[in-house]
């Protein structure tokens, strides 16, 4: 599997560490324990489509948001996370 | 040496007659010449039977002309390079060659493990399920041993291999994968654009499987400077984008590798095209004995014959199913053997059973008419049709699709954004529609990989619907009669009787009836015989071919060796080392090192004819009436700046920072976002918006990953930028109550008295005339101590400087085992730190802040996190001082039954204090701070080892008033 970095092009899997679903949203402060919960432990498996949180350990270092197919490994988009990150090379 | 009997005088293409070879097979001495394989010449030396079967010990000989001879593997060479289970098919002879048999004892002709044939109902589908399942002990006492000497293929030296692997990336813009004549083809056409085009070939030489009249297009092609050809090279694996494992045998044909030249490597190739041309796999018939030597698949005859100018035989019988055999008859007639029979199944002919035991002696024929008769014979080659070489694409996930009119498992598809297949793999049987076909690959490539989506494959798919309409194939797979056992996977042993008795015991599916029976699971694969094991199914199950499928195939299509996998991480490069900028200095001073993580730390500095335990004690004791230092460098380091960067520290540690005054060092906590404790360290604030950050060691690479996610994604806003200046800092850590005194004589310019610099101070200064230096006044002895960092270049001057000043003070090196002693003395958590415990288990409870959120802070209110019953730090000293305890010892409330549910907790940290003269430890046990005094056991039945009876303590053992530090 390869990665397109937006600023380093195209990258071999092994630079990358991997998070997990990039669509969840950190609760507020006063946010209810359950909302906590569902944020840390509580994940979809898609088979298909899936938005989720890269990081390129190994190069520049900047987490991405890559768009990756769970059964074809297929890629289509990898943005840097950080807002004005979108421009894709 | 004996006379080579069965060589030709006239064919044999491949080989060099002016250049004779010997070598040795079970010690005794053969001639062959340079150009033959292993196999050829012990053919042409009237060699039958070369091995013993796996389970069953019958008598094989050589079956194949192919990489994935199911019978003839033989172990190679001697000494140290002893290599097992080799095809050999595929080894090139060289001189002085040594081969030996397998699986046989205590001789290939005598083997007296062949009397397991005596028990074959024993060994019967799914004799492991069935037989050993019980008693237990019976498994590793009886079982287990009489089934690995039974079943040991061949032995690895034992020795270190002292031959080199390496690996090897590789971009093209086409790739093919087979250099038959539709791979030639393709990759001439392709070739044409200017496109750099890379043909890779298992074999030696290009051609295939029959490379006569192709000399000319070989010859053209390896003249073409954007071709590279790559023989003796396999395509292991296919993997995303296009990726392919290859391993070349660079020096397999030869006695030693030359110099400098590794013996396998590995490739990494990706090509945003690729042209799969593997080829076919001849497949054999099912009939009885059909397993004993001088039974050949008819491609492999025919190759014997032309490019090793060997005879199978004096009298040969052919039992075929297609009209790729005629050429053999032929070719056989010309060499002088007589072709004693032809049995075509398509008239209704088959071979009953084949007969002789280390060789062939003759078959039995069954007649369309049902009438039998016996025909002597010392050969039989056999043709059941021809297998695609779908493996690869099967890897990407690819199920083949059967073909009645080919009577075959073909590509699902042809073609696909990055693949096209051509040749025998897309069903093509004359060489004209290979190499026609192959061209318009090569084109279709071409155009695609200048323009994606260009490429009109209309005509490309329409020449292999023409030729799939057309084919007719004889749908035959096993003779119909006879009571002798018929093989289907020569290499597992797997009959044809055990896929029946499978299917009657209720197997269903092809992949459990290959798991039950061990069908293809061999190193083969099952390349000649899978088909088969799926015909028996189709019949047994009335189902037709398509519906029974094929099992699925994974990497590797054919076997890797491991130390090409390993390729050069072994030995001391298997993983990187790291050392720190003090690394030559402890070695000087006869440090000893100690891997921790990719570090290796100073452990202790031994004196002459001191004990390790001895040098320890001295040097807890130096720090504690003197002074001592320790290289920290290993410590993660992280430099921060900018406006937030207050804001930011405040939301990643659970105690505060934005009160931290410029000129100060802090404590600091980390949480995962579960409320668990990450790492902690210290922040040291440098200027308003500068801070200098260290983390553990063991942590370093994860908290820096934290720390880019929380500003990368969780707080972009926040105006901050750091960098991981692990590297940039060699660190010591200065400690005892002399160390002010040796602090003073390396930074006369600053003013070191406790006034101006107080415990937990933090300085930007110049030491050593001019080195710049971060100071810090921390302690992790519990001394009066410092940190002090300089660029990583003098962290040996450094070194050196404080030994040479201190020596007045009696300063001491210390390495991290005194450190450790220190903290546990001092009741300093570390190891406590384990992903397991929260702030308050570790006793830091207070540095949970609740006038801010925090990584962590919601779910570590959780009621389990917070549960009273937790286990908690607390100390623990033995009731006799001498008594030691190990980390990961148990602890019960005295006189408790051992029991799970009397589980108290355990030790995390222990060691022999020299201060308090005593062993002591500090332990995570249940409700521990309310138990203070109270007299436990601590119990190591891991480790045999009696219960020690111990009291609970405050784990702060070494001036819990925290005098010393602040002195
Ligand atoms: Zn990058």
């Amino acid at each position: 599997m390869r990665i397109p970095c937006p600023l380093c092009g195209d990258r071999p899997l092994e630079e990358f560490t991997y998070r997990g679903d990039a669509t969840l949203t950190r609760p507020a402060a006063d946010a209810p324990m359950e909302a906590w919960v569902d944020y840390v432990y509580l994940r979809d498996n898609p088979k298909g489509p899936h938005r989720e949180h890269w990081r390129h350990a190994q190069g520049c270092g900047s987490w991405l948001v890559v768009d990756r197919n769970t059964v074809t490994h297929e890629i289509t988009q990898a943005i840097q996370a950080r807002p004005g990150g979108e421009v894709q090379r | 040496m004996t006379r080579q009997t069965h060589r030709l005088n006239g064919t044999g293409r491949r080989l060099d007659r002016s250049k004779p070879i010997s070598f040795t097979f079970d010690g005794k001495r053969y001639g062959g010449f340079e150009g033959d394989t292993l196999a050829s010449a012990l053919l042409a030396n009237g060699v039958r039977l070369v091995a013993r079967s796996f389970k069953y010990h019958r008598p094989r000989g050589i079956f194949t002309c192919d990489p994935h001879e199911p019978s003839a593997l033989v172990q190679l060479r001697s000494g140290a390079r002893q290599e097992p289970n080799i095809p050999a098919t595929m080894v090139e002879l060289y001189d002085g060659l040594e081969a030996a048999s397998q699986n046989r004892w205590p001789s290939l002709r005598y083997d007296l493990l062949s009397v397991n044939q005596l028990f074959s109902p024993f060994f019967a589908a799914g004799f492991y399920y069935k037989t050993f399942k019980w008693p237990a002990k019976f498994w590793t006492g009886l079982y287990e041993p009489v089934i690995r000497r039974a079943a040991g293929m061949g032995r690895l030296s034992g020795s270190i291999d002292p031959d080199t692997y390496e690996k090897i990336h590789h971009h093209c813009d086409i790739l093919v994968i087979g250099g038959g004549a539709a791979g030639i083809s393709a990759a001439r056409a392709a070739a044409q654009s200017g496109a750099r085009v890379t043909l890779i070939e298992e074999h030696a030489r290009l051609g295939g499987f029959d490379g006569t009249g192709l000399e000319q297009d070989i010859a053209e092609l390896e003249a073409l400077v954007n071709v590279r050809i790559m023989p003796r090279t396999m395509v292991f694996g296919w993997y995303d984008n296009n990726t392919f494992g290859a391993v070349e045998q660079v020096s397999d044909h030869l006695p030693v590798p030359a110099a400098h030249q590794p013996r396998q490597r590995i490739w990494k190739i990706v090509a945003p095209q690729v042209i799969l041309a593997t080829g076919a796999h001849e497949r054999s018939l099912i009939f009885g004995n059909n397993d004993r030597p001088g039974v050949m698949l008819a491609s492999a005859a025919e190759r014997y014959l032309r490019d090793y100018g060997v005879r199978p035989g004096s009298r040969a019988v052919i039992f075929t199913t297609n009209d790729t055999t005629a050429g053999l008859a032929k070719a056989l007639g010309a060499a002088g053997v007589t072709v004693a029979a032809v049995a075509d199944a398509r008239n209704g002919d088959e071979i009953e059973t084949v007969h002789g035991r280390t060789a062939v002696t003759g078959v039995t024929l069954r007649q369309r008419d049902g009438s039998r008769r016996t025909v002597d014979c010392d050969a039989v080659c056999v043709s059941g049709g021809w297998n695609p070489a779908v493996q690869l694409l099967a890897q990407r996930g690819q199920k083949p699709r059967w073909s009645d009119g080919l009577q075959a498992f073909l590509p699902q598809e042809m073609a696909g954004a990055e693949f096209l297949c051509t040749g025998s793999l897309a069903g093509l049987e004359d060489r004209e529609d290979c190499q026609a076909h192959g061209r318009m690959a090569g084109e279709v490539a071409a155009q695609r990989f200048a323009a994606p989506d260009s490429a009109d494959l209309a005509s490309y798919h329409s020449y292999l619907e023409a030729n799939e309409a057309r084919a007719a194939s004889f749908a035959y797979f096993e003779t119909s009669a006879g009571k002798s056992k018929k093989f289907i996977d020569l290499q597992n042993d797997v009959t044809a009787g055990d896929v029946s008795l499978a299917t009657r015991e209720g197997y269903r599916s092809v992949e459990h009836v290959k798991r039950y029976t061990t069908l293809g699971m061999a190193t083969d694969q099952g390349k000649t015989s899978n088909i088969h094991g799926i015909a028996a199914m189709s019949k047994a199950l009335d189902k037709p071919m398509d519906q029974v499928g094929t099992t699925g195939f994974r990497p590797p299509y054919r076997p890797v060796s491991l130390g090409a996998l390993a390729g050069r991480s072994r030995g001391k490069h298997w993983r990187p080392i790291l050392r720190t900028p003090l690394h030559g200095w402890v070695e000087d001073k006869g440090g000893v090192f100690i891997e921790s993580g990719l570090w290796h730390r100073s452990q202790y500095f031994p004196k002459p004819g001191e004990t390790m335990s001895q040098a320890i004690s001295r040097e807890v004791q130096a720090v504690r009436s003197a002074v001592g230092f320790c290289d920290v460098s290993t410590l993660g380091k992280i430099d921060l700046q900018g406006p937030d960067a207050a804001a930011f520290l405040d939301r990643v540690y659970s105690n505060g920072f934005a009160k931290l005054p410029v000129g100060k060092s802090r404590y600091g906590l980390m949480l995962r976002e579960d409320g668990i404790v990450m790492d902690d360290g210290t922040v040291s604030r440098l200027a308003e918006d500068h801070y200098f950050i260290t983390t553990t060691s063991a942590e370093s690479e994860s908290v820096i990953s934290h720390l880019e996610y929380c500003h990368q994604v969780l707080w972009p806003e926040l105006d901050v930028a750091f960098a991981d200046a692990g590297e940039d800092w060699a660190g010591t850590a200065l400690a005892g109550p002399r160390a002010r005194e040796v602090l003073a004589r390396i930074a006369p310019e600053l003013d070191v008295s406790n006034a101006a610099l107080p415990f937990l101070a933090a300085r930007e200064c110049t030491i050593l005339d001019g080195v710049p230096a971060r100071l810090f006044r921390i302690s992790f002895s519990g001394e009066l101590a410092y940190e002090i960092y300089v660029p990583s270049p003098y962290g040996r001057p450094l070194a050196e400087a404080l030994e040479r000043e201190g020596a007045d003070f009696g300063i001491t090196p210390y390495g991290v085992e005194a450190l450790d002693v220190l903290r546990i003395e001092k009741g300093h958590v570390s190891s406590e730190l384990n992903k397991f415990t929260t702030a308050a288990d570790l006793g830091l409870g207070m540095m949970m802040s609740k006038k801010k959120d925090f990584i962590g802070r919601a779910l570590s209110s959780r009621p389990g996190l917070t549960d009273p019953d937790r286990e908690v730090v607390v100390g623990l000293k033995p009731l006799d001082p001498s008594h030691s305890f190990r980390q990961g010892a148990h602890i019960t409330a005295r006189g408790a039954p051992l029991a799970p549910e009397n589980d108290d907790g355990y030790i995390t940290s222990s060691a022999w204090s020299p201060t308090l003269e005593s062993h002591i430890a500090i332990a995570l046990v249940r409700r521990g701070q309310e138990r203070l005094g109270e007299v436990v056991e601590i119990i190591d039945p891991l480790h045999g080892e009696d219960p020690v009876p111990a009291t609970i303590v405050s784990h702060h053992f070494y001036d819990p008033e925290n005098a010393r530090v602040r002195s």
